[in-house]
């Protein structure tokens, strides 16, 4: 998170303080609107140049997406393509990623926010805004917004996380533009998991009427976003309109949009390729993968142009430890050391005539400017080091002491697209030719695969995960926190890495918290929890080279509202 | 034939029942979980909760034994309720109407272009026999039987994008709202479907034709000095047509299996792309439903091909 503007009052020398507010006036001309004598004050001057630069076309954006969508409430649900992408069009969050730097949070209901100096206090001041019925976006919303998200017994399936932070009903609301929200400890990752697209803010006087099954329904749930969703058919389409009256001037830069559901993979790229839509879903979600992107910006001479995140999924095992030969610590060990990430990565993440979209699979992922696991660090570590000789010499005792020195056989969990497979006959062999693990491939579709990860049906399970938010601590939340859900199925359990999670959160010292990172780093290299990491793969989709101002995010779970791109007839063709 | 009529729709009753209790059983044999699947969607369900999925299971009456939960479902179809759709909340009803016309409406298209054209090229063929002709045409219907549909389909797509730059236009329009676009969109999808059958109703109008052609009462025609089209027409298709008019109504059965690939390869909003995502979604509510009448529909369509014998050949006799 970046503010060039932000400033600090607290000093009791008067000129200092005269110099600063001057120096923050002039940086940043909302923050002197509301200065703070309790903390440090976040405000965004509105427009960005970029509002300014944009051009208005008169036309619909046509996009195609493979997933119809059966739910509207981003608060309850917790997918991406069926729920998040057709509905955060509408809604705007409190904060958000800067679209034109996803990196970064800036407000996006709100104008300015304070925080006050032990970081418990967060004072939100809000633009002036309307919802789409014309009412006014109020402070009240806001409380309301907050406190549906944490609803005590709801089904929250990714704004859940919030609760660890806010209380609900503690939220004060000042005045009709200003709201008071205390969290329960001072937290870097607050903002952070507030700036979830899933952390829309809905209107009070029309979600509070709704049930959560009415609330789950096309067009029940109003927003204040840039886009109205003017009917959604299943199966059919998804269309918007414009929202004329949309608080941040100038935007959006179309006047509808138009996203086909094509549930065929190959026709969506035909439908790409002959020019019937300008963008894919998302545009980042990442059925796409990289090659085919790549592939049909080749053939459309650049007319297509491939987006893609380079690291935003991981592949990783999932070692079931509900039956032999899994439930040995070192035989999960063996596995861990015995897994040639390198040439995995080489043969599914590499593309002849593309080069290679992704990376050796490491615990954490490196976002948000953190780097936990560094390639020279990697070099060095068991299981990634280079040559494997030491660590297979490693593995196999581990596997003769636990009794399996001439092998064993095991089923391996895993879907059933193309990519999946390839890594899953990858790794079968490497652990077939390295420790005598014979697995049998068992690919199947995704309904099934988790529905066997989650009752440990097999062996070993091949899974991926995306990144949601932008710190190393979203894996760490992700694989072991919960336990008995898809990432960590059996729960395992370190008492030392439970406290480093905890931890981190309340860790404001970035060098610190990047110390507990390495630390729980560290404890995953021993080798004998749940997870094998593999390999990071890219996300990818597609779009006309004429879209202008999208600019990858470091996840595909952010930027999702399409506001900020706009389509230049007279950009020129990018040479291939 | 009325008597034989109504004992065979009576017999629907059974056979329908069977069909759900089948489904029911297969798709809780098959894994998969509709809760997981609402609340994780086709994507990534590692934040879901095994407090969260047995809440829902609660709410949606999973958790109750199968017997109850088919014995509830079947009490609500028996009202006249198809149920609920466990991914859209709504009403399976609004779901299948606008579905099931499309569907019917290319099903109906693809019959009538096989059969349009393959009793022309069955009878040329025959007529024509052991000619170029008739190897050309016996070689188009060999391919057309060999020939997947799905891969057709995929085959077709991929050639006009990468030929012509050109595909039918995205989205879907009803033959009434623009009758033009409806057909832009429907007539490949309809082609690509009709190609298996055309192949095979074109084998099936030659054969019989030859047979037909063999038969004393044609010779006696000639003998008479009719034209040979009036040979042919009005009296060697007349009879040949038996066998090809029956097989139709089955192949019409039978289309409605082909459509549910056909209609996901090019984006047709109908029953097939439906039934495709009540499956990925473990939607049992909207499955039953369209199993239902899919199979109403074949029960249907083979009652009227088995009465059709009688009205076509006098000779037949119902008991």
């Amino acid at each position: 998170m970046a503010c060039s503007g932000s400033f600090k009052i607290g000093a009791v020398v008067p000129v200092s303080v005269l110099l600063l507010l001057i120096i923050g006036m002039v940086c940043t001309p909302a923050a002197a609107q509301h200065p703070s004598s309790e903390g440090q004050t976040f405000a965004f001057p509105w427009p960005p140049d970029w509002v300014a630069r944009g051009r208005y076309q008169k036309m619909v954006l046509r996009g195609v997406t493979g997933f119809n969508p059966g739910q509207w409430d981003v608060h309850a649900c917790g997918t991406l393509p069926d729920c998040l992408m057709p509905a955060s069009p509408q809604f705007n969050g409190l904060v958000y990623h800067n679209p034109v730097n996803p990196d970064e949070i800036v407000c996006d209901l709100c104008e300015s926010w304070t925080v006050s100096r032990d970081g418990r206090t967060y004072t939100f001041y809000l633009r002036q805004a309307q919802w789409h019925d014309g009412q006014p976006v109020t402070a009240e919303d806001i409380k309301f917004s907050l406190d549906r998200i944490t609803e005590p017994g709801a089904i929250r399936v990714r704004t859940g996380v919030l609760r660890a932070f806010y209380e609900h009903g503690s939220a004060q609301v000042l005045d009709a533009r200003t709201i008071r929200v205390p969290i329960k400890f001072a937290s870097p990752l607050f903002l952070e998991n507030l700036a979830s697209e899933y952390m829309k803010m809905y209107p009070k006087h029309v979600a509070q009427g709704l049930s959560p099954d009415d609330a789950q329904k096309p067009g029940k749930l109003i927003g204040s976003g840039p886009w109205k969703l003017k009917e959604f058919k299943p199966n059919i389409s998804i269309e918007y309109v414009r929202n004329p009256n949309y608080f941040k001037k100038g935007l959006p830069y179309f006047d509808g949009m138009i996203f086909t559901i094509v549930r065929d993979y190959n026709r969506r790229l035909a439908a790409m390729q002959v020019g019937q839509a300008h963008t894919t879903e998302g545009p980042t979600i990442g059925t796409y993968g990289s090659e085919d992107p790549m592939r049909m910006q080749r053939e459309t001479k650049g007319r297509v142009r491939a987006i893609y995140i380079p690291e935003a999924v991981q592949t990783y095992l999932v070692l079931h430890m509900n039956k032999p030969p899994f439930q040995d610590p070192r035989v999960r060990r063996a596995v861990f050391l015995a897994v040639d990430r390198h040439e995995l990565m080489k043969i599914v993440r590499c593309a002849e005539s593309f080069g290679c979209f992704g990376s050796v699979g490491t615990f954490l992922p490196n976002k948000g400017g953190k780097v936990v696991e560094s390639p020279e660090d990697l070099a060095q570590a068991k299981g990634w080091r280079r040559p494997k000789d030491q660590d297979l010499a490693e593995a196999k005792s581990l596997m003769a002491a636990a009794g399996y020195a001439n092998g064993v056989k095991a089923n391996l969990n895993l879907g059933n697209v193309p990519l999946v497979v390839r890594s899953g006959e990858v790794l079968a062999e490497q652990l077939r030719k390295n420790l005598g693990i014979d697995l049998t491939l068992e690919p199947v579709d995704r309904a099934t695969q988790v529905d066997r990860i989650m009752r440990g049906t097999h062996h070993a399970s091949l899974d991926s995960s995306g990144v949601i938010i932008l710190d190393p601590a979203d894996y760490l939340n992700q694989h072991f926190l919960v336990s008995g859900g898809q990432k960590n199925p059996d729960g395992w359990r370190n008492s030392r890495l439970t406290d480093i999670i905890q931890a981190q959160a309340k860790e404001l010292d970035p060098q610190k918290r990047l110390r507990l990172f390495k630390e729980a780093v560290e404890i995953l290299r021993g080798g004998e929890s749940h997870m094998v990491p593999l390999s990071w793969g890219s996300s990818g989709g597609m779009m006309d080279y004429r879209l202008q101002n999208f600019h990858v995010p470091g996840s595909e779970q952010i930027v999702k509202h399409f506001e900020h791109v706009w389509w230049d007839p007279e950009a020129p063709l990018p040479k291939n | 034939m009325g008597k034989y009529a109504l004992r065979r729709m009576l017999l629907f009753v059974p056979t329908l029942l069977v069909a759900t209790i089948l489904v029911f059983t297969l798709f809780w044999i098959v894994p998969g979980d509709p809760a997981l699947t609402i609340l994780g969607g086709e994507g990534d369900s590692g934040a879901v909760s095994p407090e969260q999925l047995q809440q829902l299971r609660q709410t949606l009456g999973l958790n109750r034994p199968l017997h109850v939960q088919y014995a509830s479902w079947l009490g609500n179809v028996l009202r006249g309720d198809l149920g609920t759709s466990l991914w859209y909340k709504t009403p399976v009803w609004t779901q299948l109407k606008d579905r099931f016309l499309v569907t019917m409406e290319l099903a109906v298209m693809a019959i009538l272009l096989a059969v349009c054209a393959a009793v022309p090229l069955g009878i040329v063929s025959a007529v024509k026999q052991d000619t170029g002709l008739d190897y050309l045409s016996r070689i188009f219907s060999s391919i057309g039987i060999a020939l997947p549909t799905f891969w057709l389909g995929i085959l077709i797509v991929y050639a006009l994008a990468s030929t012509f730059q050109w595909l039918p236009p995205l989205g879907y329009a009803t033959v009434w709202d623009d009758p033009l676009l409806n057909l832009q969109q429907l007539i490949l999808p309809a082609l690509t479907l009709a190609f298996n059958d055309l192949a095979f109703t074109a084998r099936l109008t030659r054969s019989a034709m030859l047979e037909v052609m063999r038969e004393d009462y044609l010779r006696t025609a000639r003998a008479k000095g009719l034209v040979e089209l009036r040979v042919i027409g009005r009296h060697a298709l007349k009879n040949a047509l038996l066998p090809v008019l029956t097989v139709s109504g089955y192949q019409f059965a039978r289309l409605l299996g082909g459509v549910i690939i056909v209609e996901s390869i090019f984006a047709v909003p109908g029953m097939g792309t439906l039934l495709i995502d009540s499956i990925i979604h473990r939607d049992f509510i909207v499955l039953q439903a369209i199993v239902v009448l899919i199979a109403a529909v074949v029960l249907i369509l083979n009652l009227l091909v088995d009465l059709s014998y009688g009205v076509l050949d006098p000779r037949v006799r119902y008991q």
